[in-house]
């Protein structure tokens, strides 16, 4: 005679699933923060009723100057890049202009020095990218929380 | 015939092991089974959900822009050249290492003031009431031991008493 199987009632375990799903999300927050890891962090000036708003450029080149503790700088980067010394730097400034201006865009500079390093070595930035013919220079500083989500450009 | 376990009405010792009905002391089995939930599952989203928000979060202070323009060709200003208006020169000294050792001062102006807002509020004052307008050049110079906050503090204050064309200038 025919062994009869009887309908089971069947399950489906969630957990599992929902375990996968979350260790995704988490994957792809740890993926986007090593791709944002253009902007080395660095202790941006705060200014008293800070104008500064949050932009977005189309075509642009971040500068950081990373503090070395005792007013110096450690190191100039920029974009992902290392500069040693301001030739190297002009050079890779000089670069990006030239792609940006082949692709029909405006270069926009963004200066990020932390708040502690002198003047003097912020000053030499300033004066490459002025002889490179660079007129829009962006200050990085905090953001008060009235200004978040303040004007997008050139989107 | 049935195969459900006997049920007992027996009253059942609050100790674990003693029939208090016979005061025998004879040791009485527990049930194996005993339902209870599988933490484990729970545990695994808990965790996920504290990692989820650990990485989702963000700590660090919102950073955003002050636009410049920096003059063409000419690298900066300097205090010694012609400039053909007349501009608003903010001059800022460190005289110690503390964060606080600096000071501000706008030349040929009396009043010198002691923090950024006051500088702002000074600044505003002269745009609004002085022969300066929007477009007057600001020029913030400072020495090269001034920390980078006290001159974007300066160049923030101009902007915040809407001066429109700010430089830099080296002294």
């Amino acid at each position: 005679m025919a062994r009869r199987y009887e309908p089971r009632s069947m399950e489906v375990n969630l957990t599992p699933m929902i375990d996968l799903t979350f260790n995704l999300i988490i994957f792809f927050l740890l993926a986007s923060q090593f791709g944002r890891s253009e902007t080395e962090p660095v202790h941006v000036p705060r200014p008293t009723n800070s104008q500064a708003r949050e932009m977005k450029y189309p075509s642009k080149l971040i500068i950081t100057l990373v503090h070395d503790g005792t007013g110096g700088v450690r190191r100039y980067k920029v974009g992902p890049r290392l500069a040693e010394d301001f030739e190297q730097l002009r050079s890779i400034v000089q670069e990006s202009h030239r792609l940006a201006e082949a692709e029909g865009k405006t270069l926009q500079v963004i200066v990020r020095a932390d708040r502690d390093v002198h003047y003097r070595y912020v000053r030499p930035v300033l004066e490459t990218l002025a002889q490179v013919g660079l007129e829009n220079v962006n200050l990085a500083a905090e953001v008060t929380s009235r200004n978040l989500g303040g004007q997008s450009e050139g989107l | 015939m049935s195969d459900a376990p006997r049920q007992t009405t027996r009253p059942v010792s609050l100790e674990p092991g003693k029939d208090e009905s016979t005061g025998s002391g004879r040791i009485r089995r527990l049930p194996k089974h005993i339902s209870q939930p599988n933490m484990t599952p729970m545990i695994d989203i808990v965790f996920n959900l504290l990692i989820f928000f650990l990485c989702a979060g963000n700590f660090n202070q919102p950073e955003g822009l002050l636009p410049s323009r920096l003059p063409k060709q000419h690298g900066l200003a300097t205090v010694g050249d012609e400039i053909p208006t007349t501009p608003i020169r903010i001059t800022l000294q460190q005289y110690g290492p503390g964060e606080n050792d600096y000071a501000i001062r706008i030349e040929q102006r009396a009043q010198n003031p002691s923090s950024f807002k006051e500088l702002e509020d000074i600044l505003r004052g002269l745009r609004e009431s002085g022969p300066f307008d929007a477009q007057t050049q600001v020029i913030v110079v400072a020495g090269g031991n001034v920390r980078w906050d006290h001159l974007v503090n300066a160049f923030n204050a101009s902007l915040a008493a809407r001066f429109e064309n700010i430089t830099f200038g080296t002294q």
